[in-house]
């Protein structure tokens, strides 16, 4: 038999997945790392830390496969995006891995912005510099830190330091690169005019290639450290979203992933490198050679559900620790005694300001049209349908740029509400569909591989033999009407609150 | 010789019998509750027997119970719910159930009117909107759907002037209640004319009217036996409860103003001239003494609001759970770290007088707990007291503190936050919670000559001083008020959106 192994450093941990030809996951583990604060609203790791756990999770996967290691035909790249790692001329990490949710970036997203041109920079890149992006990075290293800088030759994103460390080449692939914002992404290929203006020698930068495309293969050293078989090839892989993306089987026009974690993802498929020129939507080289994916971000989705647990449902959590239950199931539940539409009852999930459907850092949650009726109830129940509504706005704004919607596929721990499930598929008047894939992403890393071995022609063909869909929630009429009527009050709300939470902000050190 | 006064507070769920020695002093008190009657929805109606049933029954309590005897007593007094609407013939026998002030059957009456005659027509006259839940409109309900009752009528009495008149055969009103059925001419000083003959009503339903200090008869030797009352006892009509409870917080002169914190609060001002607001944000009643007026506004959701949430979040520890509430957002500093809430869980009324406007809160964040949420409820009911407080002094008077009471007032950091964000220093009345009783004492005092003057009588309300402004907290207040006032101002069309969409009339 053949295998193939996907590898996903994530924020919190490194996965190993392993899968037959078929498709069918065999075996998975995962090690720890920590994360770093040095300053509030900073976050780095060490990259030796990701090298460690995948040295640890490797072999145990492939031990509890219980196959033999030569089995495994190809390694598939998966993990956090945006970070920046930076190697010295020996090929040592020059400073700690500073990530994607690092905030620290601010002025030089602005600068950069300035120096640019918002136009230009939007046309080559498709989005805009936000803080977590990895050039804005190199930009404040400069400034801050010009002992690490003058030291630094090589940079990689986090995934392609396994790469390195896996088969010496320094390369990266498209869909990972987009999220520098120094990829010219219509052209797919690195931007020389971006590198040139931000003054990032060239020579840092490595060869980027289509996801499935194999890099080069596994050395002596690194078999001995993780039990792969020496020579087994390492495929492109990709960012995390767009690995997400193939293990959802969002491959195809009409696809779109709707993710619910803390935040809420809207991913979809592009043909072509359309952009959106408000900067809420981000345009990335999908995983699939030669398309696109767009995506949105809401901040506080499954956030929003926390904040209700941590703020208004002490009692659910208190009768939860009790009864050994899951307090989100006993507030989904309360919320799903509130009829549709909560009585009126309207929640913007803005908590902790918004990059979809609006771009707007300063932006605060609402909730509006409270009775002396309205109860925790209805207080959940807003909070889903809360969620489900900025959703859509970013969906709507997919429409606005050509991108059809015929199937929504929902995904992350949110989706695994039935509750939620069918808010989405009301709110949104389009069917909901769960596939059988549970962690997408590292499986879409393990897909790319199975494509680079030649197991699958390509990455859609990949994913109808493997991506099924497993579960559909149809809209109900009768609520999706409900919703269709409030959701045109729902979006008034943001821009009537526009300038009392930009004044909010102005006024508040909070 | 007797010298207690008896007060009966007729209010909306009980009838309250107090009695108060001439020094001011609580000796004693009963009480006896009553039904309301909703028959459909929106109505609601209270039945004249009740009434008098309950206050025979707290008399015979408060004798029964206490060391008093009912020889002790030199005069009686009312203070009542108003705007009610009770029709009795020539012996005050009753046609029909009250129809109460909360009752809003009466809306197409209302709106017909406001629309043949003029909002500010009628406010000019009344100094009050002309609402469904007003004497008037109720009358021109009745004309149309039960016109016999209305020819067989021979007054329309308020509450207390319904016991008034079973206690002494009288039939008599006091101005500050006429000031409540939207037919009293407040500049005039009397029933509205103009506006009788305009409505096409009878004139001569309406009774005799009196200042509320006015002794209008003693007490009958028939309704003694049914009362439990001596025969002969001066009655003494009194006024209105909201008028009542002026006088029992320790209003003297123009310019004294205070503040009710209950379920529902308002700002009232004694003053030397009615208070017709450009907006008509506010509004005003005569006061016992007929000379004063009483400029009020209300809003429908104070304590109400701070209710709703400790249910909200009820189902936790055993700590009394306002105090556990009071305790979360003393812990945050002012502006409730950028959190506002808007209070209108029940519409409003001053100063937006609208049914559709709804509870919100704006600008959550992960920073938000419960503690947050706690004190910018307090702080939003206190931003819309503001607003109230902002049309009385848009009159240019100027306010030297605020007499607090009510349930709210227990509460010694909504004092302060009142204090901060009214910009005000408080004096606390000592009796808060039975100022309507003590008003209406004090009303059935002076008439019966124990007391002197009103203004004499006000003396007997012993005030403390209590939380003053912190200058420190006044710019970041006035700030919040502004971004509180804008937020209203933005989400009021969508209130009205909301509406089309929900079926949840506010009563």
């Amino acid at each position: 038999m053949s295998y193939l192994i996907g590898i996903d450093i994530g924020t919190t941990s490194a996965r190993a997945l392993i899968i037959d030809a078929l498709g069918n996951p065999v075996a998975t583990a995962a090690n720890d790392y920590p994360m770093a604060t040095p300053q509030p609203l900073w976050a780095e790791q060490n990259p030796a830390d990701w090298w460690q756990a995948v040295c640890q999770a490797v072999p145990r996967a492939i031990h509890m496969a219980g196959i033999q290691a030569q089995e495994i035909r190809a390694v598939g790249l998966t993990g956090q995006m945006h970070g920046m790692v930076l190697l010295d001329e020996s090929g040592e990490v020059v400073r700690p891995c500073i990530m994607w949710n690092d905030q620290r970036t601010a002025e030089e997203c602005a600068w950069i912005m300035d120096t640019f041109g918002r136009e230009r920079f939007l046309e080559i890149t498709r989005n805009p510099a936000l803080p977590g992006f990895t050039a804005p990075k190199l930009v404040w290293m400069r400034r801050h830190e010009s002992d690490h800088y003058a030291r630094a030759r090589h940079l990689l994103l986090p995934k392609d330091y396994i790469r390195y460390r896996l088969t010496g080449d320094y390369a990266t692939e498209v869909s990972d690169a987009s999220g520098t914002v120094l990829l010219d992404v219509a052209k797919r290929a690195w931007s020389g005019e971006l590198l040139d203006k931000l003054e990032i020698p060239r020579e840092w930068i490595p060869h980027c290639v289509e996801s499935p495309v194999i890099t080069g293969t596994v050395s002596a050293v690194a078999a001995q450290a993780t039990g792969l078989p020496a020579g087994v090839p390492v495929v492109g892989g990709g960012g995390d979203q767009a690995a997400s993306a193939i293990g959802n089987g969002i491959v195809e026009p009409g696809l779109v992933s709707v993710t619910l974690g803390t935040s809420g993802v809207v991913f979809a498929y592009a043909d072509e490198p359309s952009s959106d020129p408000q900067g809420r939507l981000h345009t990335f080289c999908h995983a699939v050679p030669g398309k696109w994916h767009m995506m949105g971000v809401a901040l506080s989705s499954g956030g929003s559900l926390r904040w209700l647990r941590d703020t208004l449902a002490h009692s659910e959590v208190h009768v939860a620790s009790l009864t050994g239950q899951d307090a989100y199931e006993l507030i989904t539940a309360e919320a799903a005694q509130a009829p549709a539409g909560s009585d009126g009852l309207l929640f913007t999930p803005y908590l902790t300001g918004e990059r979809a459907p609006h771009a707007d850092p300063t932006v605060r949650g609402t909730f509006f049209g409270l009775t002396v009726r309205h109860d925790r109830r209805h207080m959940a129940r807003a909070v889903l349908e809360g969620v489900a509504y900025s959703l859509r706005d970013s969906l709507e704004i997919f429409r606005e740029l050509g991108i059809s919607i015929r199937e929504v596929r929902g995904g992350g721990g949110g989706a695994r509400s039935l509750l939620w499930r069918q808010i989405l598929a009301d709110v949104f008047g389009t069917e909901l569909t769960t596939v059988n894939v549970t962690d997408s992403t590292v499986y879409g890393a393990a897909l790319l591989a199975a494509v680079g071995a030649g197991t699958f022609g390509s990455v859609p063909e990949a994913c109808r033999v493997a991506v099924r869909v497993v579960e559909r929630t149809a809209p109900n009429e009768s609520q999706r009407r409900v919703y269709e009527s409030y959701y045109p009050v729902y979006r008034s709300l943001y821009p009537a609150l526009k300038a009392s939470y930009d004044q909010l902000a102005a006024i508040s050190t909070f | 010789m007797p010298e207690l006064i008896l007060a009966h507070d007729l209010g909306t769920t009980a009838d309250k019998a107090s009695l108060f020695g001439a020094d001011g002093q609580l000796l004693a008190s009963a009480s006896c509750s009553y039904p309301t009657y909703y028959p459909r929805a929106g109505w609601a109606e209270q039945s004249a027997d009740d009434w008098w049933a309950a206050v025979c029954a707290a008399n015979q309590q408060l004798f029964s119970q206490s060391p008093y005897r009912a020889e002790d007593v030199a005069v009686v007094g009312f203070s009542g719910q108003m705007m009610s609407c009770l029709l009795v013939d020539g012996s005050a026998r009753p046609l029909h159930q009250s129809i109460i002030w909360a009752d809003q059957r009466a809306a197409d009456e209302a709106a017909a009117a406001e629309v043949q005659l003029g909002t500010k027509y009628l406010y000019g006259i009344t100094g009050h909107r002309f609402g469904a839940n007003y004497t008037a409109a109720k009358l021109l309900w009745l004309r149309k759907h039960q016109p016999e009752l209305l020819q067989r009528a021979r007054y329309v009495l308020q509450a207390k002037d319904y016991i008034a008149a079973r206690l002494t055969g009288v039939f008599a009103t006091d101005t500050s209640d006429a000031s409540g059925t939207n037919l009293y001419d407040l500049t005039a000083g009397g029933w509205s004319q103009a506006l009788l003959q305009a409505l096409e009503l009878d004139a001569a339903l309406l009774p005799d009217l009196h200042a509320a200090t006015d002794v209008i008869g003693q007490v009958s030797r028939s309704a003694a036996q049914e009362s439990g009352l001596r025969t002969g006892t001066p009655v003494v009509i009194g006024g209105g409860d909201g008028a009542c409870a002026t006088a029992g917080a320790g209003l003297a002169a123009p310019g004294d103003i205070y503040l009710y914190i209950g379920s529902s609060s308002w700002i009232a001002s004694l003053a030397t001239q009615p208070l017709f607001d450009q907006a008509r944000r506010t509004f005003t009643f005569s006061y016992l003494d007929p000379q004063l007026y009483l400029p009020t506004g209300t809003m429908q959701c104070a304590g109400g609001s701070y209710d709703w949430l400790e249910r909200l979040l009820r189902g936790e520890g055993s700590t009394p759970p306002y105090r556990k509430l009071d305790a979360l957002a003393e812990g945050v500093a002012p502006g409730a770290r950028g959190l506002l809430y808007l209070p209108y869980l029940l519409g409003e009324r001053s100063p937006h007088w609208s049914t559709t406007a709804r509870g919100s809160f704006v600008g959550l964040s992960m920073l938000h707990g419960r503690a947050e949420i706690a004190r910018a409820v307090l702080e939003g009911v206190a931003f819309n007291l503001r607003a109230i407080l902002d049309a009385f002094r848009a009159q240019g008077t100027q306010y030297e503190s605020l007499r607090i009471i009510g349930g709210g007032a227990r509460s010694a950091l909504w004092r302060q936050i009142v204090a901060d964000i009214l910009q005000l220093p408080l004096l606390r009345p000592q009796l808060s919670a039975e100022a309507t009783s003590l008003g209406a004492a004090m009303a059935a005092g002076t008439g019966a000559g124990l007391l002197g003057s009103l203004r004499q009588a006000a003396r007997l309300v012993r005030l403390s001083e209590a939380e003053k402004p912190n200058p420190a907290n006044s710019a970041l207040y006035d700030d919040f008020y502004g971004l509180f006032c804008q937020a209203y101002r933005t989400l009021e069309p969508l209130n009205t959106a909301l509406a089309a969409h929900t079926d949840d009339t506010i009563e």
